[in-house]
């Protein structure tokens, strides 16, 4: 069995502080991606702003149809996303999800 | 703020039903994305998955995934399943119900069905009480836990799910939290290429239920506990390996055991063999 996804090695990084640090680790290359949301399914369940290992989420002051407030890019940190997916696998709702860009910054 | 046009999953989703009816924060949610991830990454074709579950808050799972999907009586969905599996053994069959449905009112068929190794993909999402009927105590509610119907609290001892599992024959035992969404999708995955009954318990959360009543303020709060209390030790003694919420010792989670042993089917054909050779 293939397990695709699984296999890129990153640098294990929290809250910008590198935990890891491989001995090659100028070769890899951090992920970005963007944030994409379906605001209408949220519940405003907490996970995404509490589990965004770059901090880069909040809850916004919009209300949607069932009166909970969807979460938003907080401002100035729209190009912070490393394209980590948690947001999108802790989200029970299926209301956020990632898209990875294609260019890539080098890691330093 | 970007406005999604449609979520990755929604080809694997009914999505037209969504929003879910499950509370905010619960984590059954979290165990469907990681189940469809699973799916995606074992390659399986959806024509030979099959999604079976009882009565329940999880029960309500199979009704989201875009796959063939039975909500079977209460407790019986293990019996529905090994009918399923020995009519049709190239199916695919994944058995996702609430502690409650599997243990409580089934207890007795998976205990048989972990027994005979019948080929099922059970994922157990423990919540710690039986959540849709307003959150009385089962047999998985820890000792000590106030709910509903244990105001006082839960005197009686719980389930240790993996301990019982592994003592009663399964071939693949695994507990994880519904925080671990990336080892849960690893483990998931796996268990679609065991030959045998695999077993992944998933500790979730229940915030207006369970969680009120046990000191945790909303659902971030007990995925807090778990991001903070929680062990993974693959090789742990099982015996030891009960969960609490009372914060003196850690909930031990990993890929506890893995021995594959002739499933019911193997048996089943040798036997079928032999018998037409005699005569």
């Amino acid at each position: 069995m293939a397990v695709i996804g699984f296999s890129r090695i990153r640098p294990m990084m929290y809250q910008d502080q590198i935990t890891r640090n491989p001995v090659n680790r100028k070769h890899f290359v951090i992920p970005k991606g963007t944030v994409h949301f379906i605001p209408e399914r949220c519940k405003a369940c907490t996970y995404c702003w509490h589990f965004c290992p770059k901090d880069m989420l909040e809850e916004s002051s919009a209300i949607n149809a069932m009166g909970y407030h969807p979460p938003a890019v907080k401002e100035g940190m729209e190009d912070s996303c490393i394209a980590c997916g948690m947001c999108e696998t802790v989200c029970p709702e299926f209301a956020i999800y990632i898209e990875e860009a294609n260019d890539r910054e080098r890691a330093h | 703020m970007i406005q999604g046009k449609g979520h990755p999953k929604d080809a694997f989703l009914r999505s037209e039903r969504l929003p879910h009816i499950w509370c905010p924060g619960c984590g059954i949610g979290i165990v469907l994305n990681a189940y469809l991830n699973a799916l995606a990454l074992s390659g399986i074709p959806r024509e030979e998955v099959v999604l079976i579950s009882g009565i329940g808050c999880t029960a309500r799972l199979p009704g989201y995934a875009n796959a063939d999907s039975y909500h079977t009586t209460h407790g019986r969905s293990i019996a529905f399943a090994t009918g399923m599996k020995i009519a049709n053994p190239k199916l695919h069959i994944s058995l996702i119900s609430g502690d409650g449905d599997l243990f409580n009112i089934g207890g007795n068929h998976i205990m048989h069905a972990a027994r005979r190794n019948i080929d099922l993909n059970v994922i157990c999402v423990n919540n710690f009480n039986y959540g849709m009927t307003g959150g009385q105590h089962g047999s998985t509610t820890p000792a000590g836990s106030v709910t509903a119907s244990s105001p006082y609290g839960n005197l009686e001892q719980s389930f240790n799910l993996p301990y019982m599992m592994k003592a009663m024959g399964a071939s693949y035992v695994s507990r994880w939290t519904a925080l671990h969404v990336r080892q849960l999708t690893r483990s998931i995955a796996k268990s679609f290429t065991v030959r045998g009954f695999s077993f992944i318990e998933v500790l979730s959360v229940c915030p207006p239920n369970f969680g009120k009543d046990n000191g945790f303020a909303d659902a971030y709060a007990q995925m807090q506990y778990f991001r903070e209390h929680c062990e993974i030790d693959n090789n742990a003694d099982l015996h030891n390996a009960g969960v609490t919420f009372s914060g003196d010792r850690p909930i031990i989670l990993g890929d506890f055991y893995h021995k594959t042993r002739p499933t019911f089917h193997d048996i089943e054909r040798e036997i079928i063999e032999r018998v037409r050779v005699d005569r």
